[in-house]
């Protein structure tokens, strides 16, 4: 399980590097069908699109972090920034 | 002797307290005047020189050495009569190179005008303006007014910019606007995998740079042409 969390993490990471930003929101998304309720993931996909401007997304992605994680300092970091905008 | 490089911000609500403090930050030497005490010291830390002073008595701006100043902001919009007896006696008596003045209608804007004052801005109208175009359009993110027919703005670059060169888009000749600045996150990863980006600004950017996904291109032009390109 944790090795195929550990591979989407990798490969997001990967095409969001090389700022292919389609596809790294693409394997994030999938990511988050098998691990709904993990953090980290719905985290980077915020960050992915707070890097492209889509700041709806971003501040959904960051809220939902929040909701499962409320002290995810990062999360609540970014979403106030946004927020400040 | 006049100092062109010394400011004079006369007001200091919240629009001539925010200009005051931003031209502070930005070194400049600014005079902050108002006639309210405890609005002269919340600024008092930020500028060089902050008076508490009546500035419709001309004989206190006098003493102060306004008669010195390269650029004078009235910001004391809401009392016209106020506004209008300091915007003539900076401009016709104290003959200050530069007088900026906050107008509050246009009606009190063309009487500035009258007493030629250099620019008069009208910041409600303005920021009423930007706030309904950043609502309208998720891609604006600012827009700077130049003149009546000419803007700066800030939006998200279209999808038709993506992955292709300034050269490329060739904005100048088929629109008549040039691409000034680009603002872009470059992705990071930490140690412990998470995503983060960092931003910056490629100032004057070269022909060969190419727009990437989520940049936001910063475009000076006319405004006619510019409302095209925010709808590419």
């Amino acid at each position: 399980m944790e090795e195929k969390k550990e591979s989407i993490l990798e490969t997001a990471k990967f095409y969001f590097l090389n700022q292919k930003y389609d596809k790294a929101i693409e394997i994030y998304r999938e990511g988050l069908e098998s691990y709904p309720d993990e953090p980290q993931l719905y985290f980077n996909l915020g960050v992915v699109y707070e890097s492209i401007n889509d700041l709806e997304n971003a501040k959904e992605c960051f809220e939902k972090v929040l909701s499962l994680d409320k002290d995810f300092k990062a999360a609540s970091d970014h979403l106030k920034e946004i927020i400040g905008n | 002797m006049k100092n062109n490089n010394m400011f004079a911000v006369i007001g200091l609500g919240r629009f001539g307290q925010a200009v005051a403090e931003k031209l502070a930050e930005m070194n400049v030497d600014v005079m902050a005047i108002d006639k309210n005490e405890q609005r002269v010291e919340e600024v008092a830390n930020t500028v060089s020189h902050s008076v508490q002073l009546n500035a419709t008595n001309e004989s206190s701006l006098k003493e102060v050495g306004i008669e010195d100043i390269g650029t004078a902001i009235v910001a004391v919009g809401e009392d016209i009569a106020s506004s209008i007896l300091i915007c003539s006696y900076l401009k016709n008596d104290a003959h200050i190179p530069r007088v900026i003045a906050k107008a509050i209608d246009t009606r009190h804007g063309a009487v500035l005008s009258k007493l030629s004052v250099d620019t008069v801005i009208y910041p409600e109208k303005e920021s009423g303006r930007r706030l309904a175009e950043r609502l309208v359009s998720k891609n604006i993110f600012d827009l700077i007014d130049l003149s009546d027919t000419h803007s700066i703005v800030e939006l998200r670059a279209p999808e038709l910019f993506v992955d292709r060169t300034i050269a490329d888009l060739d904005l100048r000749k088929k629109y008549n606007v040039n691409v000034i600045a680009i603002k872009r996150k470059t992705p990071i990863i930490d140690s412990e995998s998470l995503a983060d980006f960092k931003e910056e600004t490629v100032i004057s950017p070269r022909a060969d740079e190419t727009i990437i996904k989520g940049d936001i291109v910063v475009i000076i032009g006319q405004r006619k042409n510019l409302e095209i390109i925010k709808n590419l």
